[in-house]
């Protein structure tokens, strides 16, 4: 150093007590900062105690750990400045541990990302199917009650009553519910709309929509159908699934959640997330339906043929990783492995088969 | 208990023995922004990575820096502004309003069942609960930033109740929306008349004398444009399906002319906003007061909508760039995307990556056009062209008041609804 340090100088100092701007001289005593206004000191800042705190562009703003919290020296002399910063051994202190903190931060959340991708991907979907035994059926039966009111606003709500056709649902229900185990009432009925789908709730109620029934063919088909549904109540799918969105929902959003705007990325990995749980349970549901098929000495692959023909072919048509259901082609497949041709009687004579396709007609 | 801060003594009286009388004219004091865009520039773009890199957890110290850069460059006459938060803090607030929220979303998530099981999509309305208290977070988070402001060595800080200017802030919304827009500036007002009359600077009572009729007077050609405009949408529309413009040939061009004029009037309405934004912030600046202090403000509504077109501009730049980066890597990874139509699930996978960090990363530019160009542009803006009257009054104002807790900061944060 070429130029001797400044012993003192002048300076802006804000007591904490009051908004007053007062003038004041610094003295740089050996282990103090001494705060003179018009001679006399006003105060006493220990050096050890000094800090840096935010100030405009052309001073150097100077707290102390042991002032009032808000008090303040501003000194605009840069060599005045330097002369304080360099017997403040503290100065910036909060600044280094600032620093120090904001790595254990990239560290800490790059580990809690990959803790909350490994449990959405792995400890979700156990957490689910370890849960749903010990969630009472009354429970699960009131959650189907609210998922039927939804599925019922959605589709018109009416359910179709001939005669002839009940009586026809009814003998294939019990065969179908005879050859499965399931361990709770299974309601079936049929909706009239033109959708061509069939849904099983929470509970064990089961819904044909009208739409699917008019585009079989043969009996098999919506026996096969419906043996797939009766799969999903068996497997308790529905609470299943439940379980997992909410738990997908909330461990992701809270993992993206806060990236502005990136909602969509969130979204789309959540469908992902889901869809491969749900494609697993109609793989499950596929199988118990082949079990249901075989038991009755009926065939097990019209039941995908007839899916097939009703969405037409899939592949190359959609992104499957989207898909809530596996490939029709790929379940085709998979039920033709299972099918194990025709042993018993056909499950409806021909005149039921015309009374449940006509259901919604009566 | 601060024995200074009474209330019902009237603040400044001026009891200070050498105080001279009153002046009939306050002294003034010229607000001024000292900050370089550059530099502001360079710490959302660190900042705003390093939030990608860590998964959003890095704005608590984003948003920090960002406050304290604006603040630290804010003064009054000489006088700096200081933000004393930190990041920490932030955290913090926000770990405890995650701890808070998670056991209201399982309530929620029930409640909405048996609301279900009584009426279908009768759980709807329970997501107005939750907007409710996305209002006392807005309010519990300005306290928060009030209380980390300093100025000349005092603190801001705030009094009232949370919830009661949630239920204020609930009520006048569904005015607003019942009335289509009518009472907003009576809204604002009403509002902002709470927050002013419990905020503090030291022992110096704020309030807030702006009136909604000056707002209306000032912004209501705005509304009135807005509203005009649909209005003739919607007759249009109702002419046109009453004379079965819409059946038989040319349906498509009479849609078409509907798209074109809708597209036209939204284009013609954007620049309304950053005009009505400006029309808004002069009139709140120039309704504050703290004791007898006011402000006056020349702020300019062309100098914000200059921020907002610069802003819109260099968005355009960024999603230009975007598109260009996607076209580059279809065009790279063909095997991959084409794949992605077949429906092969691993190319499926590394295109969805792909396109994932190319809009993560269109995003962040939009989030650094934004910062930079309309919060710290308005920001800059604002400072510029305000005037501190009777600053002489600050010189006998005495500490008081004490900094809030985060929490306010960390709910506003999980609910989404928190500001700058």
């Amino acid at each position: 150093m070429s130029e001797p340090r400044p012993t003192g100088g002048p300076a802006v100092y804000w007591d904490g007590e009051t908004a007053r701007r007062r003038g004041v001289d610094l003295q740089l005593d050996a282990a103090t900062l001494v705060i003179l206004e018009d001679g006399a000191a006003v105060a006493r800042w220990p050096f050890a105690d000094l800090r840096r705190r935010d100030g405009g562009p052309d001073a150097t703003r100077i707290g102390s750990v042991s002032a009032p919290d808000l008090a303040r020296i501003e000194v605009a002399d840069p060599a005045l400045a330097a002369a304080i910063v360099g017997k403040a051994l503290h100065f910036d202190a909060a600044a280094a541990g600032v620093r120090r903190f904001r790595t254990k931060v990239v560290v800490g959340s790059l580990a809690v990302a990959v803790s909350l991708v490994l449990t959405t991907l792995f400890l979700v979907p156990l957490v689910a199917e370890r849960l749903v035994p010990f969630i009472p059926a009354t429970w699960e039966e009131r959650l189907g009650g609210v998922a039927d009111k939804q599925v019922k606003a959605l589709f018109g709500g009416e359910v179709c009553e001939a005669p002839a056709g009940k009586a026809a649902l009814d003998r294939l229900a019990q065969q179908l519910v005879g050859a499965a185990a399931v361990d709770q009432p299974v309601r079936i009925a049929v909706l009239r709309t033109d959708t061509k789908n069939a849904v099983a709730l929470p509970g064990g109620r089961i819904y044909l929509l009208d739409g699917l029934l008019q585009a079989a063919r043969s009996p098999d088909e919506i026996a096969g159908v419906l043996a797939h549904e009766i799969g999903h109540v068996t497997g308790r799918d529905g609470l299943k699934s439940l379980i997992q969105a909410g738990g997908t929902s909330w461990l992701l959003g809270l993992l993206f959640g806060d990236v502005t705007g990136s909602s969509a990325v969130v979204f789309a990995a959540r469908l992902m997330v889901d869809g491969s749980h749900s494609r697993e349970a109609e793989r499950a549901a596929d199988r118990e339906s082949a079990r249901i098929m075989t038991a009755l000495g009926r065939p097990a692959a019209p039941m995908a043929a007839f899916l097939l023909r009703v969405t037409g072919e899939n592949a190359g048509k959609g992104v499957s990783l989207l898909l809530s259901h596996p490939l029709s082609e790929e379940r085709l497949q998979s039920l033709k492995a299972l099918d194990r041709g025709t042993s018993g009687p056909p499950l409806l004579d021909d005149d039921q088969w015309k009374a449940l396709r006509g259901i919604c007609r009566g | 208990m601060d024995m200074r801060t009474n209330p019902d003594h009237p603040v400044l009286t001026s009891d200070h023995p050498s105080a001279p009388a009153p002046a009939p004219v306050g002294v003034e004091a010229q607000v001024a922004f000292t900050g370089l865009r550059g530099d502001f520039f360079g710490l959302v773009l660190a900042g705003g990575l390093m939030q990608l890199v860590t998964i959003g957890f890095y704005r608590f110290w984003l948003v920090t820096d960002i406050r304290r850069h604006l603040w630290r460059h804010t003064r009054i006459g000489a006088d700096a502004l200081e933000y004393t938060g930190t990041a920490r803090e932030l955290l913090i607030g926000f770990l405890v309003a995650l701890a808070m929220l998670a056991p209201v979303y399982v309530l929620y998530f029930l409640g909405g069942l048996i609301a279900e099981e009584v009426e279908t999509f009768a759980s709807v309305p329970l997501v107005l609960v939750l907007y409710v208290f996305g209002h006392y977070a807005a309010y519990r988070a300005r306290r928060y930033r009030m209380t980390r402001t300093s100025l000349r060595g005092l603190r801001f800080w705030m009094t009232g109740s949370a919830f009661a200017y949630a239920g204020r802030a609930a009520w006048w919304d569904l005015l607003t929306v019942l009335t289509l827009g009518l009472a907003y500036p009576w809204r604002a007002a009403a509002l902002e008349r709470y927050r002013m009359r419990n905020t503090r600077y030291g022992d110096l009572e704020a309030r807030f004398v702006g009136t909604g009729g000056r707002l209306f007077l000032r912004g209501g050609w705005m509304w009135g444009i807005g509203l005009l405009g649909l209005a003739a949408i919607a007759a249009g529309l109702a002419v046109a399906h009453r004379s079965g413009l819409f059946e038989g040939e040319g349906m498509e061009t009479v849609i078409g002319a509907f798209v074109l004029a809708g597209a036209l009037l939204v284009f013609l309405l954007i620049p309304l906003w950053p005009i009505f934004r400006a029309t808004e912030l002069r009139w709140r600046l120039e309704g504050v007061r703290f004791g007898p202090v006011s402000l006056r403000s020349t702020l300019r509504r062309r100098t914000v909508f200059g921020c907002y077109a610069a802003a819109f501009g260099v968005s355009t730049l960024v999603g230009s760039a975007g598109g260009v980066l996607f076209g580059t890597a279809a065009y790279v990874m063909k095997d991959r995307f084409d794949r992605l139509a077949e429906g092969d699930v691993t190319g499926q996978l590394a295109a969805f990556a792909v396109i994932a960090v190319i809009y993560l990363l269109v995003l962040f530019g939009f989030g650094v056009v934004k910062r930079v160009f309309v919060d710290r542009g308005v920001w800059a803006a604002v400072a510029a062209s305000t005037t501190v009257v009777g600053v002489e009054a600050l010189d006998h104002v005495k500490a008081a008041g004490a900094a809030a807790s985060s929490l306010g900061e960390g709910l506003a944060d999980a609910l989404d609804v928190g500001a700058v």
